[in-house]
C-alpha cells in the first residue's frame, strides 16, 4: 500500500511533464486525458480499499489518517474528472497553450494532494505556494480576454497567500511553532501574538474560501478563466484546500486563543449563507451566480466550524467533502454553456436544453445539491449543519436564528437557480456560435452530480468511515480549550445524525416512486399518441 | 421496515392516495369558508374532476430534456408532500430539518415545472413566485426554530411526545408568558407560510393561459394532473403539520383522534378564512407584503421565545 500511495502522489507530476506535448496535440489529448483519468481513479479506489482495510497508510514522512485521507481522495477523484473534461472541452486555447494549461492542472492537483498530507508548516507553506504558482501559470497561459485582467482577478488569491505566509512566519518567530496542527501548551509567545497569527491565518482562509463579502474575485475569475482551469482550481483544489485549512485554523483557535471566537465566526458564516444567494439571485453574469453559490457553500462550512461542537465539526467536514462535487459540476456546466452561447451574460442568446443536455442537467442537479434539496449530498450537509446549530441553540438561542438564516438562504438559492436556468435556457434556442458540446465533457459533469447523489443516499460512507474518527484528530473527546467550550453530541442530536446514516432506504424509495410515476405517465401518453395518429392540437392551457 | 413498505407508505397510506382524498375533503371545507367569507374569487386548487380531465389531456411535441423536468418535477412535488405526511403521522422517521427541506422541494419542483414548460417566465409572475417562495420559507424556518427552542427536540416524534407529556406548545406555560406569546406569533407565521404552501389567497397565482407558444412541452396532461394533485394533497398536509407543531396531543383513544381531527379542521378553517380575506389583495405587491408579514411575525415570535428562554 505504501508503494500505491507513492504512485498516487507521483503520477500527477509524471503526467505534468508529458502534458505540454501530448496534451497540446488535439489528436492525442483526449486519449491522454482519458488514460490518466481512468488510471488515477482506479488507483485512488484501490487506495481507498487499502485504507479501509488497514486504517491508515504511510509513505516516508507522508501519513494518511481519517482526517486528511477523505480530502485527499475527493481531491484526486475530482481532479481525474476535471482532467477528463479538459481533454474534450474545446472552448479555450489550443495547441501548446492548452497543453501547458493541462500541465499546470496536473501539477496543481498534485501539489494540493501533497498539501493536505503535510504536517510541518514549512512544507505546508511551500506546497501552498506551489499550488498558487501552478494556478497562476495556467491562468496566464489560457483564458478569456486580456491577460492583464486575468492577473488582476487573481490578485485576491495572492493577497490571501501573503496573509498566510505572514501568519506562518509570525507563528515561527513569535510562537516558536512549526507544525500545522500546533499542540498546546505553547512554549513561547503571548496572547497578542496568538491573536495576530490566528487573525492572519483566518483572514487568509476566509478570503480564499470567498466568504461574503470577499466573494467578488470568484466572479471575475470564473468569467475570465478557461472553464477547465475554473473547474480545477476554483472547484476542486481551492475549496478543498482552503476548507481543510479552515478546519485546521478553527482547531488552532480553539487550542490556543484565550478568547471565544465562535460567535464572530458564526455570524460571518450566517451572513455569507444569506448574502451569497442574494448576490446570485441578482446576478447578470454566470460568474456572479457562481460566486454567490460559492459564498453560500463557504458560509455553511464556516457556520459548521464555528459551532465548536462534535456535531458542528462533523457537519462541516461533511460539507467540505460534498460541496466541491456540486461546485465543480456547476463550473463544468457554466463553462460549457458560456462557450456555446459565446458569452456569460444572462438573458441573452438563450440555449435550448437539447443543445447542451449534459450542461443543463449538471447545472440543475448541482444547483439542487447546493440548495440542499433531498436526496442530494448537499441536503445531508445542510441538514447536519442545521441540526448542529439547533443543538447549540439549546444552550445559546442565537444559534437557532443562525440555523433559521441558513434554511432561508437555501430558499434563496432555489430562487436563484430557477432564475438562472430560465435566463440561460429557452424552449427554442440554438447556440449562436453553432458549436456543439463534447459528450465526454458532459459525462464528467454528470459523474460529479452522480457522486453527490451517491453520497446523499449513503452518507454513512463518509460519516462512519472517516468523519467520526477524523473529527477526533482535531478535537479529542473531552477537549477543553482556554476560550472555546467544545461540546460533545447530546443524545437528541446523536440520534438525529444516526438517522441520516441509515436513511438511504427511505430516500431511495422516494426516488423510485418519483421515477416510476414520471416514466409511467410519459409512456402512457406516448402509447395513447401512437394509438391515435390523427391526434390534433393540444387543448388550451391553464397553469394555476 | 422494508423498502416495499416505505413505498406503500409514500404511495398509499398515509401518502399520496390518502392525501388526495383528505385534500379533496379539505377543498370542500375551504369552498364553504370562501362562500361564507364572500371571497371575490375561487382561490382553491382544482378538484378531483379537474385533475381527472387534466390527466386526459396531452402534452404537445416530443419530449426534450426540459420536458424531462416537466415529467419529473410534479411527481417529486407530490411525493415530497407525501413524505412529510408520513413523517408527521409517525410512519417514517424524520426531524424538523428534513420536513423543512421537503416543503422547500415542493414549491421548487413547481417552479421548475413551470419554467421548463415556459409558463413561468421573467416578469412580475416570476418575481412574485420567487418572493413568495423565499418569504414563506423564511417564515416556516423561523416557526420551526420556535418549536425546536421551546421543546428542546428536533426529531418529529419527540416533538409530539413532548407535547403529549407537557401539553400542546401553544398552551404550555411552564417557561413563561413571553414564550407562550412568542409561540403564538410563531404559529401566525407558520399559518402565513401555510397559505403560501397551499397557494391560497394572493398566493393563488394565475398562470397565463395559452402563453409562450414556443414551449415544446406544455404543462398539460399527466404532468399538470400530478401538479394539481400535489396542490390538493398540500391542503391536507399543511393543516396537519401546523397542528402537529403547535397543537399536538395524545392519539391513543378514539376521542383523542377525533380531537386531533377537530384541531386540523380548525386550522384549515382559519387558513381558509385568512386566505379568503386576503384574496382581495392582488398582484405581486400583495405577495411580498403577505410574505413579509409572515416573516416578521415568525421572527418576532422567535425573539420572544429566545428572550423567554434566556430570562
Amino acid at each position: 500500500m505504501s508503494a500505491l500511495l507513492a504512485v498516487t502522489v507521483i503520477l500527477p507530476f509524471a503526467f505534468a511533464v508529458l502534458a505540454p506535448g501530448l496534451g497540446g496535440s488535439a489528436r492525442l489529448r483526449p486519449a491522454f486525458c482519458v488514460a490518466y483519468s481512468l488510471a488515477f481513479t482506479g488507483l485512488n479506489l484501490v487506495l481507498l480499499n487499502g485504507f479501509l482495510a488497514e486504517g491508515g497508510l504511510a509513505w516516508g514522512s507522508l501519513r494518511v489518517d481519517r482526517l486528511n485521507f477523505p480530502v485527499f481522495l475527493v481531491l484526486n477523484l475530482l481532479a481525474a474528472a476535471v482532467i477528463l473534461y479538459a481533454g474534450f472541452e474545446s472552448s479555450g486555447a489550443d495547441g501548446f497553450a492548452r497543453g501547458f494549461l493541462i500541465a499546470s492542472m496536473f501539477a496543481g492537483s498534485g501539489f494540493a494532494s501533497l498539501l493536505v498530507l503535510a504536517r510541518g508548516l514549512l512544507a505546508f507553506a511551500v506546497l501552498w505556494e506551489a499550488v498558487t504558482l501552478a494556478a497562476l501559470a495556467g491562468l496566464l497561459v489560457a483564458g478569456r480576454g486580456m491577460m492583464r485582467r486575468r492577473l488582476v482577478a487573481f490578485l485576491p488569491w495572492l493577497v490571501s497567500d501573503v496573509l498566510f505566509l505572514s501568519g506562518a512566519v509570525l507563528s515561527k518567530v513569535l510562537l516558536a511553532e512549526s507544525a500545522v496542527l500546533i499542540e498546546p501548551p505553547l512554549t513561547a509567545g503571548s496572547e497578542a501574538g496568538v491573536t495576530v497569527v490566528m487573525l492572519l491565518f483566518l483572514a487568509s482562509v476566509l478570503l480564499r474560501l470567498s466568504v461574503f463579502p470577499f466573494s467578488f474575485w470568484v466572479a471575475d475569475l470564473a468569467d475570465r478563466a478557461d472553464p477547465a482551469w475554473s473547474a480545477m482550481f476554483l472547484g476542486a483544489v481551492n475549496f478543498l484546500v482552503a476548507g481543510f485549512r479552515l478546519l485546521v485554523v478553527a482547531a488552532l483557535i480553539a487550542r490556543l486563543a484565550a478568547a471565544d471566537w465562535s460567535v464572530l465566526l458564526a455570524l460571518l458564516g450566517a451572513f455569507s449563507v444569506v448574502a451569497g444567494p442574494v448576490y446570485a439571485l441578482r446576478s447578470r453574469r454566470l460568474g456572479q451566480y457562481v460566486s454567490g453559490m460559492y459564498a453560500f457553500e463557504a458560509g455553511f462550512l464556516l457556520a459548521g466550524v464555528a459551532l465548536y461542537s462534535r456535531a458542528g465539526i462533523e457537519s462541516a467536514t461533511y460539507s467540505l467533502l460534498v460541496a466541491p462535487l456540486a461546485i465543480t459540476a456547476m463550473l463544468f456546466a457554466c463553462g460549457t454553456v458560456s462557450y456555446l452561447k459565446g458569452g456569460s451574460e444572462l438573458g441573452q442568446n438563450r440555449l435550448s436544453p437539447r443543445a447542451a443536455r449534459a450542461a443543463f442537467a449538471a447545472l440543475l442537479l448541482s444547483g439542487v445539491s447546493i440548495a440542499g434539496l433531498p436526496p442530494m449530498g448537499g441536503f445531508v450537509a445542510r441538514a447536519l449543519t442545521a441540526l448542529a446549530g439547533i443543538e447549540r441553540a439549546f444552550v445559546a438561542p442565537l444559534y437557532a436564528l443562525l440555523a433559521a438564516a441558513g434554511l432561508a438562504g437555501a430558499a434563496v438559492v432555489v430562487a436563484a437557480l430557477a432564475r438562472v436556468m430560465s435566463r440561460l435556457f429557452a424552449a427554442k434556442g440554438e447556440p449562436l456560435t453553432g458549436r456543439r458540446p463534447a459528450v465526454a465533457a458532459g459525462l464528467a459533469a454528470l459523474a460529479a452530480c452522480g457522486a453527490s447523489l451517491l453520497l446523499g443516499l449513503f452518507p454513512g460512507i463518509l460519516l462512519r468511515n472517516f468523519i467520526a474518527g477524523g473529527s477526533r484528530l482535531l478535537f479529542r473527546t473531552g477537549f477543553e480549550g482556554p476560550g472555546v467550550v467544545f461540546r460533545g453530541s447530546g443524545t437528541a442530536i446523536a440520534h438525529a445524525f444516526s438517522f441520516y446514516t441509515t436513511w438511504s432506504e427511505t430516500a431511495a424509495a422516494f426516488l423510485f416512486v418519483v421515477l416510476v410515476l414520471a416514466v409511467a405517465a410519459f409512456f402512457m401518453v406516448d402509447a395513447k399518441r401512437h394509438a391515435r395518429p390523427d391526434a390534433g392540437t393540444m387543448p388550451d392551457i391553464t397553469c394555476e | 421496515m422494508s423498502f416495499a413498505g416505505k413505498i406503500v407508505y409514500l404511495v398509499l397510506f398515509p401518502g399520496a392516495l390518502t392525501l388526495l382524498l383528505l385534500g379533496a375533503a379539505a377543498r370542500l371545507v375551504l369552498g364553504a369558508v370562501s362562500a361564507a367569507a364572500r371571497a371575490p374569487r375561487d382561490v382553491r386548487p382544482p378538484g378531483l374532476l379537474s385533475i381527472y380531465s387534466s390527466f386526459a389531456g396531452e402534452p404537445r411535441g416530443e419530449a426534450v430534456l426540459a420536458g424531462a423536468v416537466v415529467w419529473a418535477a410534479p411527481p417529486a412535488r407530490l411525493f415530497a408532500v407525501s413524505w412529510v405526511a408520513c413523517i408527521v403521522s409517525g410512519f417514517l422517521e424524520g426531524d424538523l430539518v428534513i420536513v423543512y427541506f421537503l416543503l422547500l422541494l415542493a414549491p421548487a419542483a413547481r417552479l421548475a415545472a413551470g419554467h421548463a414548460a415556459g409558463v413561468v417566465e421573467r416578469g412580475p409572475d416570476a418575481t412574485a413566485e420567487y418572493g413568495a417562495l423565499v418569504g414563506c420559507a423564511a417564515a416556516l424556518g423561523l416557526a420551526l426554530a420556535v418549536v425546536a427552542l421551546r421543546t428542546g427536540e428536533v426529531e418529529f416524534s419527540l416533538v409530539l411526545n413532548w407535547q403529549v407529556q407537557n401539553g400542546s406548545l401553544i398552551a404550555h406555560t411552564g417557561d413563561g408568558a413571553l414564550a407562550v406569546a412568542g409561540s403564538a406569533l410563531g404559529l401566525a407565521g407558520a399559518l402565513v407560510a401555510g397559505l403560501g404552501l397551499m397557494r391560497l389567497g394572493p398566493f393563488h397565482v394565475q398562470g397565463r393561459a395559452g402563453a409562450h407558444g414556443d414551449a415544446p412541452v406544455r404543462l398539460a396532461g399527466p404532468p399538470l394532473a400530478v401538479l394539481e394533485a400535489s396542490d390538493v394533497a398540500m391542503l391536507a398536509v399543511v393543516p396537519l403539520l401546523v397542528t402537529a407543531l403547535f397543537f399536538a396531543g395524545g392519539a391513543g383513544t378514539w376521542y383523542q383522534v377525533a380531537f386531533w381531527a377537530l384541531k386540523v379542521l380548525g386550522v384549515l378553517v382559519v387558513s381558509g378564512a385568512v386566505g379568503a380575506a386576503c384574496a382581495r389583495l392582488k398582484g405581486s405587491h400583495a405577495l411580498a407584503v403577505l410574505s413579509g408579514v409572515g416573516c416578521a411575525l415568525a421572527l418576532a415570535g422567535f425573539i420572544m421565545v429566545w428572550t423567554g428562554a434566556s430570562l
